[in-house]
């Protein structure tokens, strides 16, 4: 170890727990933000027993590059992006342990990563990237992608500036109100009539939506994968997976999603900004849901599948929320087919809440002039080539609470973001900012960055701190309009109660995972 | 931490940030399981005080490992998902092949005050269905 390193190493005291409750943590981390503190690991020691793996100990390479060297199963080491700022909020849960975890997947090349807004998962950390080496024995694993498929991001600008909404901010949020389905039972913006319909959505995604109206080709263009992940297999989701999806096309579900009316207050990198349209003071629309119920019923079906099959395949995993299956196998196929379809689904959502927003803006304001930014996702897995130790290989990459970040000149960006790189979308909570990223040449982790702020308080720590209506009033008074089901559900998301996401940005740009073009705050909320 | 029932069954829910845990006991697999299954609904509902307007059967297979927990869970998150009913009360008994199963009485998701995020999924981690002194324990994870 370099003698100039920082080391934040395993204490496994009694702890928040990696899921915010206070529960014994099965080990833990401590962090220390003092150079050359090594801190003395003293917890429980039963998981590490059973695993093999050492207590965290992390060895600082930069001021925001952690290193995790690898113990016991472990096949390469974790790489933890975090600035010292943010080091307590990165070590206080289960998270690091389950970076060890991911890094015991067969076939995993270069390095089990964390993202500076990492968090405990089932399984995967939040905030965790990983890729195996797919003609090696690589594995896919749905806890690799989580419950909610493909669940991302989708920003749209407008012709309207700040101004424009004066005296009919609450009129355009009453609107939305009435058109944005959210919450459970509250139905969805398009009834499918028929399966085969509900199956061209999961074979075609966006497409589909935008083939029967809702919404425009630049749409597609401007949509990740233009709008569908090919080789989507319908027979691999299960009967009760599409019924579940039959009445969700178009609805927001709850927990941390949102629609947001947004101003951006910020340009951090004119020239980007401007090549992507956006600039300061422009109003924009900023959706946050994924695949509902039906990506939920699909991770739970492969799950169970790949739990059975594991031992066939000699594989054994030290978390069963890790289950996998290697690639190449009928089960692996299988998942990545289904995962696939769900994230088409996703894709789909997020198209129809666009064309009902925009039907929102026409009515209150007169223009459905919202033009699609960029739509990225933040929980799927992807087949990609990327150069390991030099060599071409084709690796399936895992974001787990991550985003793909492509750099300038990238074949698969559209034409008129080639020269910028990829835009990344990075919400924030309600009441503080969200950022537009850009991919960067060079980019680390398999050209992946930050996906939000990540929490930093339990939704019910949060909800005992402050009541939803006095929350309303203190984000009506910064001049935030929110429109939400439940006064309880508004407190869970109260913005005290994640990270500073301008500091979890910041970081990915130190880091070189991608650069701040500019920053958004939000002006109106609809949420579940 | 909330804990209803007495020494022979009950239950109790531990709301953490992203997930709930449920823990239930009684003095056969069906009765624990009927517990753990009240345990869920009341992590996001409070069960009204009324007739139900409909039954709906529920069964797992007639493993005794944790793997039926799951799945009777699941069920009744699919029922809230897709029908937009809660089940109030439940109605299991375990079959001559070892199989838990029965019913449960549903209500309409609007005659149901909810208290917090509806789970969505059930973990396969940090569960277990186990006998303990005179009768059985149980215990799940389900994701908010």
């Amino acid at each position: 170890m370099d003698s100039d390193s920082t080391r934040a190493g395993g204490s496994g005291t009694r702890g928040k727990g990696g899921t915010g409750a206070d529960v014994p943590a099965e080990h833990g981390t401590h962090a220390s933000t003092a150079r050359g503190t090594l801190a003395a690991g003293s917890g429980r020691r039963a998981a590490e027993g059973a695993t093999g793996l050492a207590p965290v100990d992390l060895v600082q390479e930069t001021p925001v590059r952690w290193r995790i060297e690898p113990t016991g199963p472990m096949r390469v080491p974790g790489i933890v992006f975090a600035s010292q700022a943010l080091l307590p909020d990165v070590v206080s849960d289960r998270s690091l342990v389950q970076v060890q975890h991911v890094a015991t997947l067969p076939g995993i090349v270069e390095a089990s990563y964390a993202m500076p807004d990492v968090h405990w998962g089932y399984g995967f950390p939040i905030g965790g990237v990983a890729a195996t080496d797919v003609e090696r024995g690589g594995v896919v694993s749905p806890g690799g992608v989580g419950f909610d498929i493909s669940c991302g991001v989708r920003l749209l600008t407008s012709p309207l500036a700040r101004d424009d909404l004066d005296g009919r901010l609450p009129a355009l949020m009453d609107e939305l109100d009435r058109r944005i389905p959210r919450g459970l039972g509250r139905g969805a913006v398009w009834h499918l009539g028929t399966e085969d319909e509900l199956a061209a959505v999961l074979r075609d995604g966006s497409r589909y939506a935008v083939a029967r109206g809702h919404g425009v080709e630049r749409d597609l263009e401007h949509c990740e994968d233009s709008g569908a992940v090919p080789d989507a297999d319908v027979a691999a989701v299960s009967a009760r997976a599409l019924q579940r999806g039959m009445a969700q096309v178009g609805s927001l579900g709850s927990g941390n999603h949102f629609l947001e009316v947004q101003v951006v207050d910020r340009v951090d990198d004119p020239a980007t900004a401007a090549a992507m349209g956006l600039h300061q003071g422009m109003v924009c629309v900023m959706v946050h849901c994924g695949s509902r119920g039906l990506g939920h019923q699909i991770c739970s079906d492969h799950v169970r599948t790949m739990l059975a099959a594991m031992p066939g395949h000699g594989i054994a995993v030290p978390d069963p929320q890790l289950a996998c299956a290697p690639v190449h196998s009928a089960e692996g196929r299988a998942y990545l087919g289904a995962m696939a379809a769900a994230a088409n689904y996703g894709r789909a959502n997020r198209q129809l809440l666009t064309a009902a927003t925009r039907q929102a803006f026409a009515a209150v304001l007169g223009t459905a002039a919202l033009d699609l930014l960029y739509d990225v996702s933040h929980n799927l897995a992807k087949l990609e080539p990327h150069l390991v130790e030099g060599d071409a290989r084709m690796l399936c990459v895992h974001r787990k609470g991550a985003t793909r970040a492509l750099p300038p000149g990238h074949p698969d960006l559209p034409d008129d973001l080639r020269t910028t790189g990829q835009p990344v979308l990075v919400p924030g909570s309600m009441g503080t900012a969200s950022h537009v990223l850009a991919g960067v040449a060079g980019g680390g982790a398999f050209h992946s960055t930050c996906h939000g702020a990540g929490r930093a308080m339990s939704r019910h720590a949060a909800a005992r701190r402050i009541r939803g209506g006095e929350l309303r009033r203190q984000l009506a008074d910064a001049g935030i309009a929110v429109r939400a089901l439940s006064d309880r559900g508004l407190a869970e998301e109260a913005p005290f109660s994640y990270k500073d996401v301008d500091e979890v940005v910041a970081t990915c740009e130190r880091a070189g995972l991608a650069r701040r073009v500019a920053r958004l705050r939000p002006v109106g909320v609809v949420k579940g | 931490m909330t804990i209803a029932g007495s020494r022979a069954s009950g239950h109790r829910v531990l709301r953490r940030d992203v997930d709930r845990v449920v823990e239930a006991w009684g003095p056969d697999r069906a009765v624990c399981i009927a517990e753990a299954l009240r345990a869920l609904v009341e992590t996001f509902a409070d069960v009204p005080d009324e007739v139900a307007t409909r039954v709906l059967p529920i069964g797992a297979g007639a493993s005794e490992s944790p793997d039926a927990l799951v799945g009777l869970l699941e069920e009744v998150i699919y029922v809230v998902d897709v029908f937009g009913m809660v089940p109030v009360r439940f109605h299991l008994g375990i079959a001559d092949d070892g199989a838990v199963g029965g019913d449960m009485e549903v209500v309409p998701l609007q005659r149901v005050k909810l208290n917090g995020p509806v789970p969505v999924e059930v973990s396969h981690r940090d569960t277990s269905m186990h006998r303990r002194g005179g009768g059985w324990r149980c215990q799940a994870v389900v994701g908010v």
